[in-house]
């Protein structure tokens, strides 16, 4: 079965839509009005030599100003439409609910580390239906964890912690959604393949991989 | 003899008109270097899993481009237009400090050799991106020695800037000729006004931020490398001065934009004075929109809402400016000669790209554009587009005045179909590569970028040589050196006539029983 | 093209610009590969400026008169102090900047050291007060070729050098090296790195100053300043100025607080 788009996703395609078609539109009445200008007003044989004007416009403020107006209506809107869209650490969700996870970046990879400690490099796993926050740092070079698949990127930044949060689809008869994390800032040689799947498990599942890992790592660090 | 001069007259010049054709032989040539290596991009970005560029090569390539078709290509062209139109329109005999615009274009060229030169030291350049972010740009995480070269030969290249910024504010305000008042001043200088008052405000902070990194790499301070803020700090003194800069680089071009349509549609231009008080705001504003690069970096989110409303509120005046531009068609006598094409053009890519730029300025957007081809779209459109379509334009435009010869119109009008079709093809496709991020060398086929990055790449094939066969045109019509009227386009602004009563410019401005009698130049301070 | 223009312009042809930006570009090469590149590029651009101090006693690079002029606004102010004037608006950004970059790094720092702690104030003091009075001098220089008073500009500009010496000399000579043996090196951490960055610049500006100065004392031995004709003081000192108010800012910034 195919992955429903990740609610935040959809949050922000409609407002790309709706953005891009009042660009799109724009885009049309400008440049269609150039190119039918170019053309109607093409200079033709026979015209009457041409005598600039002067003073020929009365002063159209009125108009600009109607103009700016409408412009500052549309792109108030607009503003207003996306101020509360993502949660990062203005608009948190709550931590109460939520599955806190670190991230480190580095270069050129990703570890993250869940709340009892389990430390895992490369991959995110995560359960279905559920709030999470990122807490994104770096340990060496600025990176960005991007998360394309849901529409939210925060940079990570050495010695910085920055919150982003993210809420997981229910899995909807898939076994598992498999999502990826890319990094979207120039980091050095390794960039091009700094990418880590996201996987997104059913909550049982999710609690038996968290379980195994203490395991794991119980283990690694007692014998290492 | 090199256009009537000898070698050494070319060395020791500091002749406004010769500066301006030095800076333009330049840049077209750094605009060959860095084509070039735009064009190895595209090669190895053509399909996946590809090795002809390694990682690293790949990452000094893309920085080198930047940094050249930014710094050393667009801006310089237009100082170098200018230079020659600038003192023609105000009526000056040459700029107010003609051996201080010498140094600045001697400063200029020897920067961006030393820039190009980072190839040859070991470990070649610096890999970064344009933007140099820290850490990465300290020495140790790029500790080739090219990288600090590079660093230097920026810096060198903002003392350049900043001289000629200088100049070209004390010429404008004190060199005019008598008569030539604010109101009677042409569009074109009054662009480069605007220009280098932003050059001004922004290059010193791009100075303190390499010196700044100068002492990181060379003494060992730790000022960007510190976990306490230095990667922050570096984002804002570079944006600080890099949104600026990239209204600098676009300036011109919507002057020369101006000054075309003017004379081929044979119209004054639309609402003046309100042009310039928009024009006026752009300028102002642009300097507090930096930190809608920095949407992503965490920072306090209600200073990022206030820094995205600066930024939609800034697109009003620039949409006014447009819409002006176009109105300036209306009832218009127009000629499609090459200068009108590429300028119609310019404003189609202003405005497919300036919207793409107000999309990335809800910070919501801009969680998904951040780092993504979206943005390579974005500023390509209204660099590669606009900007360069515009200088290309000026260069059609003013080449009779420079050169007194014909270029071939047919040929032109060819290049520029090749030019605008090639265009569209390499950066239209990056606004649907929403997904790819930015300054990667290569990508798996499981990603399925591959078919528009081959678009793309087709593009490039078409709109790189439509480039060079411009730059051959005007080549082959200064050896053919077929003689030209002084005035063919039947222009009325001041550089051509000599005489700004009658300019087109002007002529919304009500003449007074008591104009000045002295409208009219000596004809030679025109030529 | 070339008969129209031979004229008048050709005369200010000079090879000083290639000579200086290749001098420069020399010197930021051997900073970064070969230290004996960077001497050769200082001496070649010290050698070209002397070169541009003497072709400004030549007849044709003196400032024409352009015939006629709009001059709205600024009327009374020339051509070079306007260009002054900008020149000095692009430094205030610059030290601006860095000012605003060591706030920044500051606010950022968990810790920073006591400054009345780690700076001896009353060497601070001091030399404020001798720049500050440099200052003075410079002004009474100006007002005294004003008034036509050779003697006294010699006097004047004199003093002004001298005490940007001694200003120099105590920081050079006594404070940087009592600190460095303190173990407040440059690399020893972000408290020392900016202080040594944001001085040690101004101590640039300052050291240019005093060439300058210089420049303006052997013209003034060569008879050159007059009662009406002294523009370079003037515009030199307003230069002077803004260094020391450049002072006042980073002294507080960094021996107060």
């Amino acid at each position: 079965m195919s992955q429903a788009l990740p609610p935040s996703a959809v949050d922000w395609n409609n407002l790309f839509n709706l953005a891009a078609f009042i660009a799109v539109t724009a885009t049309a009445i400008v440049v269609g009005a150039m190119i039918f200008f170019a053309i109607k007003y093409r200079e033709k044989k026979g015209q009457p030599k041409f005598i600039p004007e002067i003073g020929l416009s009365k002063s159209r403020a009125r108009e600009a100003v109607i103009f700016a107006t409408l412009s500052i209506i549309i792109l108030t809107s607009l503003t207003i439409a996306s101020y509360r869209l993502t949660p990062n650490e203005r608009f948190p969700p709550p931590v109460s609910q939520s599955l806190v996870i670190n991230v480190t970046a580095h270069q050129w990879y990703f570890n993250f580390t869940y709340p009892n400690g389990v430390y895992y490099v490369g991959t995110c796993y995560v359960p279905a239906d559920k709030s999470i926050i990122f807490n994104v740092t770096s340990d060496d070079v600025m990176h960005d964890f991007g998360l394309m698949d849901f529409r939210v990127k925060i940079d990570a930044i050495p010695g910085r912690y920055n919150v982003i949060g993210v809420t997981t689809p229910p899995l909807d008869g898939n076994s598992q959604l498999n999502y990826t994390i890319r990094c979207y800032e120039m980091c050095g040689a390794g960039h091009t393949f700094m990418n880590a799947p996201l996987i997104v498990l059913d909550p049982t599942a999710f609690n038996q991989w968290l379980i195994n890992q203490i395991a794991v790592n119980s283990t690694s660090s007692a014998g290492g | 003899m090199y256009h009537g001069y000898s070698l050494k007259e070319w060395l020791t010049t500091t002749n406004h008109k010769r500066i301006g054709i030095l800076y333009i032989i330049t840049a077209v040539f750094f605009l060959i270097i860095a084509g070039t290596l735009g064009m190895l991009m595209r090669v190895q970005l053509a399909a996946p899993d590809q090795t002809f560029l390694d990682p690293f090569q790949y990452d000094q390539v893309v920085t080198l481009h930047g940094l050249l078709m930014i710094l050393w290509v667009l801006t310089p062209l237009g100082a170098g237009l200018a230079n020659y139109v600038v003192p023609l329109q105000i009526g000056a005999k040459d700029l107010a400090f003609p051996r201080l615009n010498a140094t600045s274009y001697w400063t200029y060229l020897f920067s961006g050799v030393l820039l190009v030169g980072t190839v040859f030291l070991p470990n070649g350049g610096p890999n970064t991106g344009w933007t140099l972010y820290a850490p990465l740009n300290t020495i140790q995480f790029s500790p080739q020695p090219g990288a600090t070269l590079a660093i230097l030969a920026l810096g060198l290249l903002a003392v350049s800037i900043t001289m000629a910024s200088i100049n070209f504010l004390t010429t404008i305000v004190k060199n005019r000729a008598k008569g030539m008042t604010w109101t009677r001043l042409p569009i074109f200088s009054w662009s480069i006004l605007m220009t280098m008052a932003l050059a001004l405000f922004a290059f010193p902070p791009l100075a303190a931020g390499l010196a700044l990194l100068t002492s990181d790499r060379v003494l060992g301070t730790v000022f960007f490398s510190s976990t306490q803020g230095g990667s922050i700090l570096w984002d804002e003194l570079f944006w600080f001065f890099g949104h600026p800069e990239v209204y600098i680089v676009v300036f011109p071009a919507l002057g020369i934009i101006a000054e075309v349509f003017m004379t081929f549609a044979k119209r004054p231009l639309f609402q003046r004075k309100i042009f310039i008080i928009e024009f006026a705001a752009v300028t102002f504003l642009s300097m507090g929109v930096w930190m809608h690069h920095m949407f992503t970096t965490g920072v306090n989110y209600d200073v990022l809402q206030a820094f995205s409303v600066t930024t939609l509120a800034i697109s009003v005046p620039f949409e006014g400016l447009v819409l002006g531009l176009v109105l300036t068609l209306y009832k218009g006598r127009i000629r499609l000669t090459a200068p009108m094409l590429f300028c119609i053009a310019a404003i189609f890519t202003v405005t497919l790209g300036g919207v793409t730029g107000v999309l990335q300025a809800f910070p919501t957007l801009d969680y998904a554009f951040r780092g993504t081809y979206w943005v390579v779209g974005h500023f390509h459109y209204v660099m590669a587009g606009t900007t360069l379509f515009g200088l290309i334009a000026g260069l059609y435009y003013w080449w009779p005045k420079i050169t007194n010869r014909k270029y071939n119109e047919t040929f032109a009008k060819i290049t520029f179909a090749i030019s605008f079709i090639g265009f569209n093809i390499l950066y239209f496709p990056y606004f649907f590569l929403l997904d790819m991020p930015r300054r990667i060398s290569t990508y798996s086929v499981l990603s399925g970028w591959a078919s528009l990055n081959f678009d793309a790449t087709v593009g490039a094939f078409v709109f790189g040589p439509a480039v060079i066969l411009t730059i051959l045109n005007l080549i082959i019509s200064y050896r053919k050196n077929v003689p030209c009227e002084s005035n063919p386009w039947e222009a009325k602004e001041m550089e051509w006539t000599g005489d700004y009563s009658g300019s087109l410019s002007t002529s919304q401005i009500p003449t007074t029983p008591n104009s000045p009698e002295s409208s009219k130049l000596q004809e030679d301070d025109v030529k | 093209m070339k008969n129209e223009e031979s004229r008048s312009e050709e005369n200010k042809s000079s090879f000083m610009p290639l000579i200086i930006a290749g001098g420069v570009a020399l010197f930021l090469l051997g900073l970064v590969i070969y230290i004996p590149l960077l001497v050769a590029g200082l001496i070649i651009v010290s050698v070209a400026l002397l070169k541009v101090y003497k072709d400004g006693t030549e007849e044709k690079f003196a400032q024409t008169k352009e015939a006629e002029e709009e001059k709205f606004p600024l009327e009374s102010v020339s051509k070079e102090k306007l260009g002054l004037w900008v020149f000095l608006a692009s430094e205030i950004l610059i030290f601006g900047s860095l000012i605003i970059a060591y706030i920044y790094v500051r606010v950022n720092s968990i810790s920073w050291p006591i400054a009345t702690q780690t700076h001896d104030v009353l060497l601070g003091m001091t030399n404020t007060i001798i720049l500050l009075t440099s200052s003075l001098t410079m002004i009474l220089a100006l007002y005294s070729i004003r008034a036509g008073n050779v003697k006294g500009l010699k006097i004047c500009l004199g003093s002004t050098v001298a005490l940007g010496v001694a200003f120099l000399s105590i920081k050079l000579g006594i404070e940087w090296p009592a600190l460095i043996r303190n173990g407040f090196t440059i690399n020893s951490g972000l408290p020392a790195s900016s202080y040594y960055v944001l001085t040690g610049l101004h101590a640039m500006h300052v050291a240019v100053g005093l060439v300058a100065i210089g420049y303006l004392m052997i013209r003034t031995f060569n008879g050159g300043f007059t009662s009406t004709k002294h523009v370079a003081v003037e515009n030199i000192g307003l230069y002077w100025h803004f260094v020391d108010i450049v002072w006042m800012f980073l002294f507080p910034l960094f021996y107060l607080i």
